[in-house]
């Protein structure tokens, strides 16, 4: 008796997955001890320095436009608006963004423009531009019904 | 559709890789809890034991952590992260490999994954047929059958030609035809 090729393959692709023992915490415990993180010595270095150096040129821009322009700058200037600790950062890749807020609270969004993906389990937010939007759009957060920090990202 | 779902899913692991390399570590939670379920798997049947398989998956996790600025974002994350896991496995089956028996006629245990897992019982001798295969053997059957990957996700998960992938996998298929005969398991 032999077994066709066919016939092991049919066999090899009914073996089902099996649920892992949830090794998710015991990986998050390794990775917080590893103190600071990723990368060797030599990457995180260079990290370091390129951090500082685009910290001081940001300084440096905004020292500039404040010097330069006193009058209240357009709201879309700046990528954060942020009275006291409330903030909200959003991060770019293609036509995804991801909002984080340093404060818990309810997000708004230009639902015309962009469309909710995911939230993330530390409550990021995934948004997606929509087919065809374009300009700016802006995202806030409310606290308690009060708007309590805004931003306005370019999706084009 | 399902193009559109990896797409999806490649951008968010791009966001969770680029808030990691940015300092936030709970970031890397999102990725274990999206690969652990495969990546487990896939580890299981290389080594073949649940409890080796658990720690070689956090294993795998902790050294994709370590090394995650060498991770190309033009690149798959989850490409990247297998073969941290994969290379991880064979290191696990290298160091465990058992030194040549004293006695002729002593036979190690083997391990199977349908010892730990009931519902792969069924499938108990296909498993020992895999595990008699070569891990590079055992990799590709796994990889291509078990997990899904194409023959081009899995050339660039074993940093192999997708030709050497394809007639690797020709051959661990016929060894693996063979073993099943010889022991009688035609179905």
């Amino acid at each position: 008796m032999s077994i066709s090729d066919e016939e092991l393959i049919q066999q090899l692709e009914s073996v089902p997955l099996v649920d892992p023992p949830d090794f998710r915490e015991a990986v998050m415990r390794g990775v917080r001890r590893a103190d600071s993180p990723v990368g060797s010595a030599p990457a995180k270095s260079r990290r370091y320095v390129l951090g500082l150096a685009w910290a001081a040129a940001v300084a440096v821009v905004v020292g500039l436009a404040l010097w330069r322009a006193p009058e209240p700058r357009p709201q879309n200037a700046a990528a954060t608006i942020a009275p006291a600790s409330a903030e909200l950062n959003v991060h770019r890749i293609g036509d995804r963004f991801a909002v984080q807020s340093t404060l818990k609270g309810e997000l708004e969004w230009d639902r015309t423009k962009l469309s909710r993906v995911e939230v993330l389990s530390d409550g990021t937010v995934i948004l997606a531009r929509r087919p065809g939007a374009s300009g700016v759009a802006e995202i806030r957060l409310r606290i308690a019904g009060k708007e309590v920090a805004k931003t306005t990202i370019g999706i084009d | 559709m399902a193009e559109l779902y990896l797409v999806q899913e490649e951008d968010l692991d791009r966001i969770a890789v680029e808030r990691c390399l940015q300092g936030d570590v709970d970031a890397f939670g999102t990725l274990v809890e999206r690969y652990q379920r495969p990546v487990f798997n896939t580890v299981l049947h290389m080594v073949g034991d649940a409890e080796d398989a658990r720690e070689v998956c956090q294993q795998a996790f902790m050294k994709a952590f370590e090394h995650l600025s060498s991770y190309d974002p033009e690149r798959k994350f989850f490409s990247w992260l297998y073969r941290v896991a994969v290379n991880e496995s064979i290191n696990h089956l290298k160091a465990k490999r058992p030194h040549d028996p004293l006695d002729e006629t002593f036979e190690h245990p083997r391990p199977n994954p349908a010892q730990h897992f009931e519902e792969l019982e069924e499938w108990t001798h296909l498993h020992e047929a895999i595990m008699d295969l070569e891990p590079n053997y055992r990799a590709v059957i796994i990889l291509r059958h078990f997990v899904h990957f194409s023959y081009d996700e899995i050339a660039e998960i074993l940093n192999l030609p997708e030709k050497t992938v394809k007639s690797r996998l020709f051959t661990a298929r016929q060894l693996l035809r063979e073993a099943l005969e010889a022991k009688g398991h035609v179905h």
